[in-house]
């Protein structure tokens, strides 16, 4: 079960119209972004994973790609570390900070305040997996791209935004089965080698990938020419979607739930450091 | 006499960027209803030739064409693809490629929903294209759980929904384990007696084209070699050997007798003729 | 062929993670020097088989020996080193930039000394007509020349076992055949080959024994001439056989022909022979 996969559940998110959540989501990711307060983003962090749970979703394929995303925070959070607010009052962590005869270098230290900011955007990260997958495992195909084109977007876009997510559990199947075809001309790096030589081997499982890739995409391509694809900008659906009063009333939470979060932003206090040291 | 369906004038195309011409100087003229097997190695032009017939060839890959192609009194240079789609239906080689929805429901409501027919109409041919590829207990599954050749089954029934008289198929079997190759055969035989659809194939199962087509269409380096009647075309030794056809095994039953003085007096391509000629001459019928 | 057993499958189950069994107690020998085909219809668990041989997956019950040892305590590369697998669909892996480095990769992944890399690949690449080609990007080439790249770089492992998983997936008439004689030629010179495939012709004309596989388990396993003559039997699994074995059948409601017709050129000089001995008698 991979992150992007339709996981199919009863739950009110998968009942609810396609253009609601499609809304929903545009607006909150804007919201993540605009959160400055480590307590507001703690706070959002957790509504999205009680929706996240409600909805019946599958923590573990989730997990499996937070990890990923940890590894690579973990960098960001050291950067920050570092090098957050060279010229602000940050504190020091420790008194660790070098001789003033340094010179600039001597902004140069281990800064709590770094330390707060680097969680800060890996707490927002975090927020953003969650909100993503949250819509598209609740959504399929067909109501995705139904919900955009009755939101006005143009069919072709629609489709192709659509058609990208339906691929990917195809690329992962490919990636195992080239894997298995390198594994049985001896390639043994993927179990037993160290990071660097899994990177240098890519090569090996990506390649293939991107020309069975190339040449699966071309062929698509003839297959949907051949069935009009595109011929016109009108087009029949033979499914529909209907904005029920339940939907309506999502809708407005979700507004609602990011207006509580913006104004958060201007009345909570934006740093647990800048609080404590002060 | 019937109508000519499909016209090939002095056509000549090459892939953008080649070197090498794809088609050389292919003059060809095909009627309706007509069951048109088209043969040859890889790489001989078969799938460049099939690819025409729709307009995929040139208005997809672009490259260049001379001469004209032209499909019901369309030409396919000046119309699009997408104009020729309810007339031409195209079933590829590799049945992934070309299954991208996530029921067979919808898989064969797309090219209609995509011309615009009006969904009760949808409905009903939906109903009526899976029955015919003997699909509909599967409506509400994903392509994806279905077999090879239940997915070509499938992949004929995208096109039917889109109500074409011409169907061409681009080496519907070659992925297939003989029993989706014998239901995608029936299934093609089927189109042809009750919609008198016209089926271009191209193929390499020489038992299959010895039953059912009515012109075999001999391609080697682009160039058409040979179109004639299956029993012409297989019984040519020499064209045979050139262009890396094989024949029906009773064919080349009928041709090693031959080489050692053995002439059964007929050149047969199916087993119920071979079966004649061989008994006959056994009893003495033709002598050496 | 020798006495010497090469592959013994012992009591062989598989089931998926899923709870899909796939095979079913299955057990056979193959001995050094064999030309078996294994045929069978979809979902009779020939791909599982074979990824329990080379040792992608591992047996839920019984056992997998390879010239004696367990596949359990070996791992993939060193399977990998005793049975060659020629993949049904050559695109899968080629990744490389030349015919050479693709045709190397397995020799360069066993840490073989560069020097005998060359020659060896060169010696394969000959043998199987790419030599002049051995510069060129292996994606760019025609489907019958991948196909032999793909054939080339698993014969240069010199495993004493060589599994081809339906060689003729896609292939021309030409390409199938070419494929099959270069299997025909390792078999000679003394390897062990095993083919998956549905095309019939060719297992009739070049597999001495033939293996059917019918729902999870062995349905049939002899000589390939005893196995084309349970024509009904086969018929239950959805097999029929070539074009020319049933028209051998056929045949001999009114000529008396012995035995099962693999080839066109058994069946020709059985009816000759026949026909010279009716003729002789009258």
């Amino acid at each position: 079960m991979g992150l992007v996969d339709y996981q199919s559940e009863s739950s009110y998110l998968h009942t609810m119209d396609p253009r609601v959540k499609i809304i929903a989501l545009l607006y909150l990711s804007v919201v993540v972004f605009m959160v400055k307060s480590i307590f507001v983003v703690l706070v959002m962090c957790g509504i999205f994973s009680v929706l996240w749970s409600s909805a019946k979703l599958s923590w573990k394929s989730w997990w499996d790609f937070a990890k990923v995303v940890l590894s690579i925070m973990a960098l960001i959070v050291v950067l920050q570390l570092f090098f957050y607010g060279e010229n602000s009052k940050a504190h020091f962590m420790f008194g660790l900070q070098l001789p003033d005869n340094v010179g600039i270098l001597s902004n140069y230290g281990p800064k709590w305040e770094g330390l707060e900011f680097g969680i800060l955007l890996t707490v927002r990260f975090l927020s953003l997996i969650l909100l993503m997958p949250m819509v598209i495992k609740t959504t399929t195909i067909n109501q995705m791209s139904l919900g955009m084109v009755r939101l006005g977007l143009p069919y072709k876009i629609a489709y192709m935004t659509t058609t990208s997510l339906n691929i990917i559990p195809t690329f992962q199947e490919e990636i195992r089965t080239i894997m298995d075809a390198q594994k049985l001309r001896g390639m043994t790096v993927f179990e037993e080698g160290k990071k660097w030589e899994k990177f240098v081997a890519y090569p090996a499982l990506v390649v293939p990938m991107i020309i069975g890739a190339m040449r699966r995409a071309q062929q698509m391509g003839v297959a949907m020419d051949t069935r009009a694809f595109g011929c016109s900008k009108q087009r029949t659906y033979i499914e529909t979607i209907k904005m029920k009063r339940s939907d309506w009333l999502y809708l407005a939470a979700a507004i609602m739930i990011g207006a509580v979060l913006i104004a958060g932003n201007f009345i909570i206090p934006q740093s647990i450091v800048t609080m404590i040291l002060n | 006499m019937a109508e000519t369906v499909i016209r090939f004038e002095n056509v000549h195309y090459h892939y953008p960027r080649a070197k090498k011409w794809a088609l050389s100087k292919i003059n060809l003229e095909i009627e309706k209803g007509a069951f048109i097997a088209v043969m040859g190695e890889n790489g001989a032009g078969k799938t460049t030739l099939c690819q025409c017939i729709n307009g995929t060839v040139p208005n997809y890959h672009e490259g260049v064409l001379k001469g004209k192609v032209e499909v019901l009194g369309c030409d396919t240079q000046s119309c699009k693809t997408t104009d020729l789609a309810d007339k031409v239906g195209m079933v590829l080689d590799d049945p992934e490629a070309q299954l991208f929805t996530t029921s067979v429901r919808n898989e064969v409501a797309f090219g209609a929903e995509n011309l615009c027919v009006p969904v009760k109409e949808i409905f009903s041919r939906i109903d009526w294209a899976l029955d015919i590829v003997g699909l509909s207990e599967y409506i509400d599954q994903p392509p994806t759980a279905l077999s090879g050749g239940q997915k070509q089954r499938l992949a004929i029934a995208t096109n039917l929904a889109m109500q074409p008289s011409i169907l061409v198929l681009d080496e519907p079997t070659s992925q297939l384990d003989p029993v989706g190759t014998r239901d995608v055969f029936k299934v093609i035989r089927e189109l042809r007696e009750t919609a008198n659809m016209t089926i271009v194939i191209a193929t390499h199962k020489s038992e299959e084209i010895a039953e059912f087509a009515d012109k075999v269409l001999v391609l080697n380096d682009g160039h058409v070699v040979a179109f004639d009647e299956p029993h012409v075309i297989f019984n040519d030794a020499e064209l045979v050997k050139r262009c890396n056809i094989r024949p029906p095994q009773v064919s080349e039953l009928a041709s090693y007798l031959f080489d050692r003085g053995h002439d059964i007096g007929s050149k047969p391509i199916l087993m119920e003729d071979a079966y004649e000629a061989v008994t006959r001459w056994y009893a003495g019928g033709v002598q050496l | 062929m020798t006495d010497n057993i090469v592959l013994k499958i012992e009591n062989v189950s598989y089931t998926y993670p899923t709870g899909a069994t796939a095979l079913e107690n299955v057990s056979f020998e193959i001995r050094e020097q064999e030309f078996v085909a294994i045929i069978g219809q979809n979902g009779a668990g020939k791909s599982t088989l074979l990824k329990n041989i080379t040792g992608l997956l591992t047996p839920t019950e019984g056992n997998v020996y390879i010239n004696g040892q367990n596949t359990r305590d070996m791992s993939v590369a060193a399977i990998s080193k005793q049975v060659g697998f020629v993949l049904q669909n050559p695109d899968r892996q080629l990744f490389a930039n030349t015919v050479f480095d693709e045709v190397a990769f397995s020799l360069r992944n066993a840490k073989v000394a560069e020097a005998e890399i060359k020659q060896r690949v060169m010696q394969t690449l000959e043998s199987v007509d790419l030599a002049d080609k051995s510069e060129e990007f292996p994606p760019a080439l025609s489907k019958g020349d991948r196909a032999k790249v793909v054939v080339a770089s698993v014969i240069v492992m010199n495993t004493g076992i060589i599994i081809l998983d339906e060689p003729t997936s896609g292939q021309d008439y030409k390409g199938c055949y070419q494929i099959m004689n270069i299997a025909k030629r390792l078999n000679a010179e003394g390897r062990t080959i095993i083919f998956v495939t549905h095309h019939m012709p060719l297992v009739t004309e070049f597999s001495e024994r033939t293996l059917v596989m019918t729902r999870k388990h062995v349905f049939l396993d002899g000589p390939s001439h005893d196995v084309f003559q349970h024509e009904q039997e086969l018929a239950t699994t959805n097999i029929r056989p070539p074009q020319i074995t049933q028209f051998g059948e056929k045949l001999k409601n009114v000529i008396p022909l012995s035995g099962t017709m693999l080839s066109v050129e058994e069946l020709g000089s059985e009816l000759i022979l026949q026909k010279q001995r009716g003729s002789r008698s009258n």
